[in-house]
């Protein structure tokens, strides 16, 4: 009896913290994508490489497409980033559009671990991290995802719940 | 093994070797502070049998008010004696340790999965990891210390077959709790959990003798750092990073596991990345996911003891990281570049069994493609964005005031410019200690006090002091922040020298001072 009470503060505690930071901090959602032009930074930077080496070799890595893939690739790990969604991006909270949002609370960190574990061996469970790499795969094209991510709460508050449950199963 | 295996291992240490010796003692350009410690202590010890401050044979290194492992300081001694004292040689124990590193990775896993691929793929891309290599081709103890506790973990292996080798698992464990920090955590928990599981063969009747002697033999090691623990001196590292809290111990090491921090960020400190390069490659994010469902999976075939040690590395490597309070600091988490690189490998390996031909090809293309962004990244960019933390211009800038027959004020507001002046002038060790007392051999690990102020020859290292430095006839040297060209014109200085960096922003301006011009001019300015 004691443990379905735990587990269910446990599971709420889960389950209302990304929507209650979202209700105290609102977020604009804006549909810009990063194929926002070339700010000035990234010019200089993207500049002084070419004028570095002018070689073939260089052309392949950094060319028309490299501020694109570069900024594609940094959303893709800030939406990969376990700091994101368990510690409010903290201790590198230096990403423009995040919003340093509490999501989850950080112990439930565990009960993720105890959903890889879970999932892996029971192979119906695929589909759920499916979900999310393509969420994450389609929100990286975006320049603020704060707002437009909660369409990871879902999927992961699934898994997290699964990792809780789990836990406590093995528990008895 | 056979013989084609033999021609892939040589085939990737030649790899490793370019990457790690190829333009050594250019790149990184600049020989910033720390390495300039460790070598001109070496030349101080090989010279005298002291460090700088006069004390004899220290167990620890006292440095800019913090003290340095003692074992890179000691193994300098014989290559300076074989190589000379130059930057190459302080880096090139450094990179030797690098390729003893990949060595024995090599061993230690094939030995504990069966698999020669499988040492292969590891010795591979720990040829092209950005992370091993710029611990490789600079002057850290970090380095070395993991290398000594990867031998320590290969003989703690072979010990299952033959009881001797567990001699030189105490041996090595030793050494590299005695080379750097952060081992100085890591070793007690691996060897302590490692001698647990293994009780039953270790305190076996048969292998005791070997057991004590292992013991002993490393316990005459640490000994010496050990009585050492109470002191100012041993606790000042810590003291000076340690972080608040559980919350924010566990923030920081589940960064250690974060792919934004391993494939993307990296580490902020700009002496330890390359530029645009993250401690692992990008393409090996899927591999590493692979490697991280592996770990979870139950697999008939597995070798218990590999998954163990994989995931007890895994588990310590980045608990005295996390004690600090910097962010993804790869110098104090290396150890955990080789259970990381164990996983992509792992992944490597499902992949290629899955692919086959196709999967090798597409894995000779990424390595290809890895050795191209290597390439530019540590050999093009590295020196243009990062030279000044290392502290490119310095030698230049010793040549300009060695010239200089009358005295030199050396700004040292920002930062501990006097080690750098010692290596390269190869300052008479008796002579510097003579003009530059700090501290009685007796306080030397308990009293903290610093003497910022240091006497070279005719340098005097300490910050300039504008109201009386302008009245005596000297060479007054400094960054663009000591020494502007208003300061120039105000106080009638003639500049002798500038030194600029690669983006050729100025790095240091030498001037003259002109005493009687200025009382002339009085504050009306000279010009």
């Amino acid at each position: 009896m004691w443990k379905k009470i735990i587990l269910g503060i446990i599971l709420v505690a889960i389950l209302i913290s990304w929507p209650i930071s979202l209700i105290k901090k609102p977020t604009q959602i804006k549909l810009e994508t990063i194929f926002y032009p070339i700010t000035e930074s990234e010019k200089i930077d993207f500049e002084k490489k070419l004028a570095l080496d002018t070689s073939k070799l260089k052309r392949f890595f950094y060319n028309k497409t490299t501020i694109y893939k570069d900024r594609y690739f940094k959303n893709f790990l800030v939406l990969m980033d376990l700091n994101n969604y368990f510690f409010a991006m903290h201790p590198r909270e230096d990403v423009t559009g995040v919003d340093y949002r509490f999501k989850y609370p950080f112990w439930a960190i565990i009960f993720l671990i105890s959903a890889i574990g879970t999932t892996v061996k029971n192979k119906k469970y695929l589909k759920i991290w499916l979900i999310i790499l393509v969420e994450i795969l389609i929100l990286s094209f975006f320049k603020k995802v704060d707002g437009l991510d909660f369409i990871l709460f879902i999927p992961i508050s699934y898994l997290l719940s699964l990792g809780a449950i789990n836990l406590f199963r093995w528990r008895k | 093994m056979k013989i084609k295996n033999w021609l892939i291992l040589f085939l990737i240490l030649g790899l490793a070797i370019f990457l790690r010796f190829w333009q050594l003692g250019k790149t990184p350009e600049g020989f910033y502070c720390d390495e300039a410690a460790l070598g001109y202590n070496a030349y101080s010890i090989m010279e005298t049998g002291k460090d700088e401050f006069g004390k004899s044979w220290p167990v620890l290194f006292r440095s800019f008010g913090d003290f340095k492992t003692p074992i890179y300081v000691y193994l300098l001694v014989p290559i300076y004696k074989f190589f000379g004292v130059s930057v190459w040689s302080t880096r090139l124990l450094s990179a030797l340790m690098g390729m003893i590193g990949i060595w024995f990775s090599f061993w230690l896993v094939k030995n504990l999965s069966n698999k020669i691929s499988l040492g292969l793929i590891i010795a591979l891309l720990l040829a092209i990891s950005p992370w091993s290599i710029i611990f490789s081709r600079t002057s850290y103890e970090t380095n070395m210390a993991f290398t000594f506790l990867i031998v320590a973990l290969w003989s703690f292996y072979k010990f299952k077959k033959n009881k001797k080798w567990l001699i030189l698992t105490g041996i090595m464990a030793a050494l590299s709790f005695l080379t750097y920090h952060s081992e100085r955590v890591i070793v007690p928990l691996v060897f302590l959990v490692l001698f647990i599981k293994e009780r039953k063969i270790i305190f076996d009747k048969k292998n005791i003798k070997t057991l004590i002697m292992a013991i002993v033999l490393g316990l005459i090691l640490v000994f010496p750092t050990i009585k050492l623990m109470t002191t100012a001196g041993f606790l000042s590292r810590l003291n000076s990073l340690k972080i608040n809290g559980f919350k924010e111990f566990l923030s920081l090491y589940t960064a250690y596991f974060s792919p934004r921090y391993l494939f993307g960020l990296g580490d902020a400190s700009p002496r330890s990345s390359y530029p645009d390069l993250a401690p692992f490659l990008f393409w090996q994010l899927p591999f590493f996911i692979l490697g991280i469902i592996w770990l979870f999976e139950k697999n008939k075939n597995e070798k218990k003891d590999f998954k163990f040690l994989i995931i007890l590395l895994m588990v310590a490597s980045p608990v005295p990281a996390s004690m600090t309070r910097d962010p993804f600091y790869t110098i104090r988490a290396l150890p955990l570049v080789l259970p990381l690189t164990i996983l992509i490998a792992l992944g490597i390996e499902k992949f290629l069994k899955k692919y086959k031909k196709i999967g090798i090809l597409i894995l000779i293309g990424l390595i290809i493609w890895s050795f191209g962004k290597l390439y530019l990244s540590v050999f093009k960019f590295n020196d243009y964005f990062m030279g000044k933390y290392w502290e490119i211009g310095i030698e230049e800038m010793i040549k300009n005031i060695k010239k200089e027959k009358i005295p030199v004020i050396l700004d040292n507001s920002r930062g501990e410019i006097y080690s750098q002046i010692l290596f390269f002038t190869k300052t008479d060790p008796l002579e510097y200690q003579k003009n530059n007392f700090e501290i009685s051999e007796t306080d030397y690990y308990t009293n903290m006090t610093r003497n910022k102020a240091k006497i070279i020859d005719n340098v005097v290292v300490r910050e300039i002091v504008w109201k009386d430095d302008i009245f005596k006839e000297q060479i007054l040297v400094g960054d663009e922040l000591s020494i502007n060209e208003k300061q120039i014109k105000e106080h009638c200085l003639t500049k002798m020298f500038e030194i600029k960096g690669l983006d050729n922003k100025t790095l240091y301006i030498g001037v003259k001072t002109n005493p009687e011009l200025k009382k002339l001019k009085s504050n009306a300015g000279c010009f």
